[in-house]
């Protein structure tokens, strides 16, 4: 198996084992994930504030 | 030759306590506050004979107010009359039941049982992990600034003992109660404090699920108002050579080279000082009072990213009886899910509902001197209040809601309030916007979750114009009173090391 191809399918998994993480919250548990991530991509600016 | 060696924009707790240090540390300090009384959202005012605060309404963590007034060489004690408050507080819920939790862990532990005896043994272990939480909070993260990545490593490196509460970081607030308590009824007793920080139980960091606990280290009232504790930080200050200007509005701040050189006030005079310390709105501060031509794109995207934190109305009343309450607080709060529910179905949506819940301080319960003989002063915190309303302005609705709010807490819970008012205002976001010039009246300046928290929060030292430093509730550690303190001493810590 190529190195990347290890790679991709690594990152598979640990997405696959996330996905069925996140069904296993609850609504509310669920939406507190939902908003940290929607403010996610913002860490990167906010650091330089 | 500058005018002063540091200038302070906003008189309120942040302010003082830096403007204070900074006097201290032999620099000439002047503090610059645009409304006739110091304290922002911790002060009080007068109304007929009755004296209203206008925001906060007892303190915690008093023992981090009590470093600063060290710094200045006194005590909290010696300086503020303080009143404890014990009970904690009193919750009435939803299904009418009411609970007291004094202060004593030990007392509040047999008032769980009462209700839940299942759940007597989750508060003890709740207390001892939030204890121990706490206490290493205080000592590695309360007066520690956090600026860049290699503060959060010098945090953690000085105090270890803050990685073991790593899960808390992680979840909701919402999920500490949980995780301890199995009664809805303990959950709905302890779910209002989230709101302390301006956000519902499901979206609030599981951090702070300690302040259900850190009140039993000790509730206090400040005698007289709780603009006590900010006039005693100016009147330290002032002692030593601090100068302060009421009714004094700051245009903007002068920039020369991505360098703060001073300010220039609404009526043009300029002022120049080589540290500029702010103690407003971060994004009234960067947006309004520097520009978006001085800051990098960077710091441009991070800074709108940011949103405000959330409103708080508030109803003042003056009566001429003693309300039948039993406690300087009561919590009037409603189930877990529903205040989750309320968050997204009302409070989002733009509604404020007449079927309130929130804070009721008497704080004339603990300081009768508050309104005439035999009189009384009653404060209603109210849920969190959209800045815009849906269908109508604040100003068109204000006169109708305060009618029928009263109404609605005289029918449920302060029985013949309505017959005893004899002064009332009304405090809508867009009245606190006006008066404090917190945009969209918010009351932690920004939100305060993990994503918005530490290094992720504006910097106590501008990472985009030198000679610039900030205090108060935008920047680390947050909103309140203990906590805008100490961001006065971790803003005094830097300014003695870099300037």
């Amino acid at each position: 198996m190529k190195k990347s191809h290890k790679i991709l399918f690594t990152v598979g998994v640990l997405c696959g084992l996330a996905f069925i993480g996140y069904q296993q919250l609850s609504a509310s548990q669920k939406r507190f994930v939902q908003e940290t991530l929607r403010q996610a991509p913002y860490l990167i600016p906010r650091y330089f504030v | 030759m500058p005018d002063y060696d540091a200038i302070v924009i906003g008189a309120g707790c942040g302010g003082l306590s830096v403007g204070a240090q900074l006097a201290k540390q032999g620099r000439k300090t002047l503090v610059l506050e645009q409304s006739e009384r110091v304290g922002g959202c911790c002060s009080t005012f007068e109304r007929n004979g009755y004296h209203f605060d206008l925001g906060a309404s007892v303190i915690e963590d008093a023992e981090v107010i009590n470093w600063a007034f060290e710094r200045l060489g006194t005590t909290l004690w010696d300086e503020v009359d303080l009143v404890p408050c014990d009970p904690t507080y009193t919750v009435q819920l939803k299904d009418g039941t009411q609970m007291h939790y004094p202060i004593a862990l030990e007392d509040s532990e047999k008032e769980i049982a009462r209700i839940a005896p299942e759940d007597a043994a989750g508060w003890r272990a709740f207390s001892k992990y939030m204890q121990g939480f706490l206490h290493a909070s205080l000592d590695g993260f309360f007066v520690q600034p956090a600026n860049n990545l290699a503060d959060m490593v010098t945090m953690f490196t000085k105090t270890p003992a803050l990685l073991k509460y790593g899960p808390l970081f992680v979840s909701s607030y919402q999920d500490v109660l949980y995780h301890y308590f199995k009664d809805r009824r303990i959950r709905e007793s302890m779910s209002f404090q989230s709101f302390f920080v301006g956000l519902p139980p499901e979206l609030c960091p599981g951090y702070f699920a300690m302040i259900p606990y850190s009140e039993h280290e000790g509730v206090y009232y400040s005698k007289g108002g709780m603009i006590g504790i900010p006039a005693a930080l100016q009147r330290c200050g002032e002692k030593l050579g601090m100068e302060i200007r009421l009714k004094t509005r700051v245009k903007r701040v002068l920039v020369r080279n991505r360098r703060a050189i001073g300010v220039e006030l609404m009526d043009g005079t300029e002022i120049t000082a080589p540290v500029i310390v702010s103690d407003i709105n971060a994004r009234q501060l960067y947006e309004k009072l520097i520009g978006e031509e001085h800051l990098p794109w960077l710091t441009r995207i991070g800074l709108k990213s940011h949103e405000y934190s959330m409103a708080t109305p508030m109803i003042y009343l003056g009566v001429d009886y003693e309300p039948p309450l039993d406690s300087h607080h009561t919590l009037v709060t409603l189930p877990t899910d529903e205040l989750d529910d309320f968050w997204w179905k009302t409070y989002k949506q733009g509604k404020f509902p007449v079927d309130q819940f929130g804070i009721i301080s008497w704080t004339s319960y603990s300081d009768p001197g508050l309104a005439p003989d035999g009189h009384h002063v009653l404060i209603l915190t109210l849920a969190p209040g959209p800045y815009k309303l849906e269908g109508r302005s604040w100003d068109e609705a204000k006169p109708e809601l305060m009618e029928k709010i009263i109404n609605y807490y005289s029918e449920h819970y302060i029985p013949g309030l309505a017959e005893h008012v004899k002064v009332a205002e009304f405090s809508t976001p867009v009245d606190f916007e006006r008066e404090l010039l917190s945009p969209e009246g918010a009351i932690y300046a920004l939100r305060q979750d993990v994503t918005n928290a530490t290094v992720f929060r504006p910097a106590a030292k501008s990472k985009a114009i030198k000679g610039l430093y900030l205090a108060g509730a935008s920047t680390h550690p947050g909103g309140g009173v203990p906590t805008t303190i100490s961001s006065g001493m971790i803003a005094a810590d830097l300014i003695e090391k870099y300037e």
